[in-house]
């Protein structure tokens, strides 16, 4: 399988030396299994980066924390609820540099789910208004039932909310699954 | 002689959230990072019940919520909209300006109905 790439996936140079790197494997079984699992592990990627600015903020207890926190969460989510559940790791991948930092999240999901995510990820493309978006998805949403609410709205929100930059690649495992890795990028700037 | 009524609350694993009928507020603490809009259910029930309880303005206390993940910014937006087209309660929002993310996260909810009031503190 070829890999595509949608968005900002190469907006960091690969060869770029990070300050700090941290590498996670996770299981995405025992993810939606303990749910809570989702915000300790985003909590302890926050604490691990925030930590470094300790002499400006308590690091647990500061806007960086949370703002990290934030965007981690929504990654780790999206990846344990749309990986394949059994034989399947989730990779991650955080590096730091100066006063950004990058995310990088891989799953291995099924055909339908990468499907459906590259046609979201299509129309997602040409949209200039983050904003109407979100009302469309809402006010379409009333109209829906609580069990089809899967939207796209995470990633909406870290783009609209967080000013956080993305690129997703498609591409294959060594065993031909389709495999999906999301980058995000963070300005932790201001924050 | 009527009953005075009840503070009611909802406890999730990392948050808390309570309605306290004298002030007309429901007040969220923690973090509210629960896995889908399904599982917002008894969040959304409380809200419910609450809107139904006010005569005036329902206030939403986002002060002490230090997390809101994106199928929390859609349970509350689903309530958001239901009130306005039921054209009450009027809904007054308040965060607080240490909690960096509310600035915006909150004005999503302002997006769907204009004439909420929105007060970052």
């Amino acid at each position: 399988m070829d890999s595509k790439i949608f968005g900002e996936f190469d907006l960091v140079p690969d060869e770029l030396v990070p300050e700090a790197q941290l590498s996670l494997t996770l299981s995405p079984s025992e993810l939606m299994a303990h749910w809570l699992r989702c915000g300790q592990v985003s909590d302890f990627v926050a604490g691990y980066i925030a930590s470094a600015y300790a002499a400006e903020h308590r690091a647990g207890d500061a806007p960086l924390f949370t703002a990290i926190s934030t965007v981690f969460q929504e990654l780790i989510e999206n990846a344990a609820k749309f990986s394949r559940k059994r034989e399947a790791t989730i990779g991650v991948t955080v590096k730091h540099f100066s006063r950004i930092l990058m995310f990088e999240v891989t799953n291995v999901t099924t055909p339908a789910f990468a499907q459906r995510f590259e046609e979201y990820l299509e129309q997602m493309s040409t949209v200039v208004d983050l904003g109407a978006v979100y009302l469309d998805i809402v006010e379409a949403q009333t109209e829906s039932s609580a069990e089809a609410l899967r939207s796209g709205i995470g990633l909406l929100v870290l783009r609209k909310d967080h000013e956080v930059r993305l690129g997703v690649k498609f591409s294959a495992d060594a065993e031909g699954r389709p495999t999906i890795t999301v980058r995000a990028v963070q300005t932790l700037e201001g924050v | 002689m009527m009953e005075a009524m009840e503070v009611r609350e909802v406890r999730e694993s990392e948050a808390v959230v309570r309605f306290t009928p004298e002030t007309a507020t429901v007040s969220f603490s923690g973090a509210l990072r629960l896995a889908n809009v399904k599982a917002y259910e008894s969040v959304a029930k409380l809200l419910a019940e609450a809107a139904g309880q006010v005569s005036g303005p329902l206030t939403l206390d986002f002060k002490e919520l230090k997390f809101l993940n994106s199928s929390g910014i859609t349970a509350l937006s689903l309530f958001v909209v239901s009130s306005r087209k039921a054209g009450k309660p009027q809904l007054r929002l308040v965060g607080a300006k240490q909690n960096a993310w509310q600035q915006k996260s909150l004005a999503n909810f302002q997006m769907l109905w204009k004439d909420m009031q929105l007060v970052i503190e």
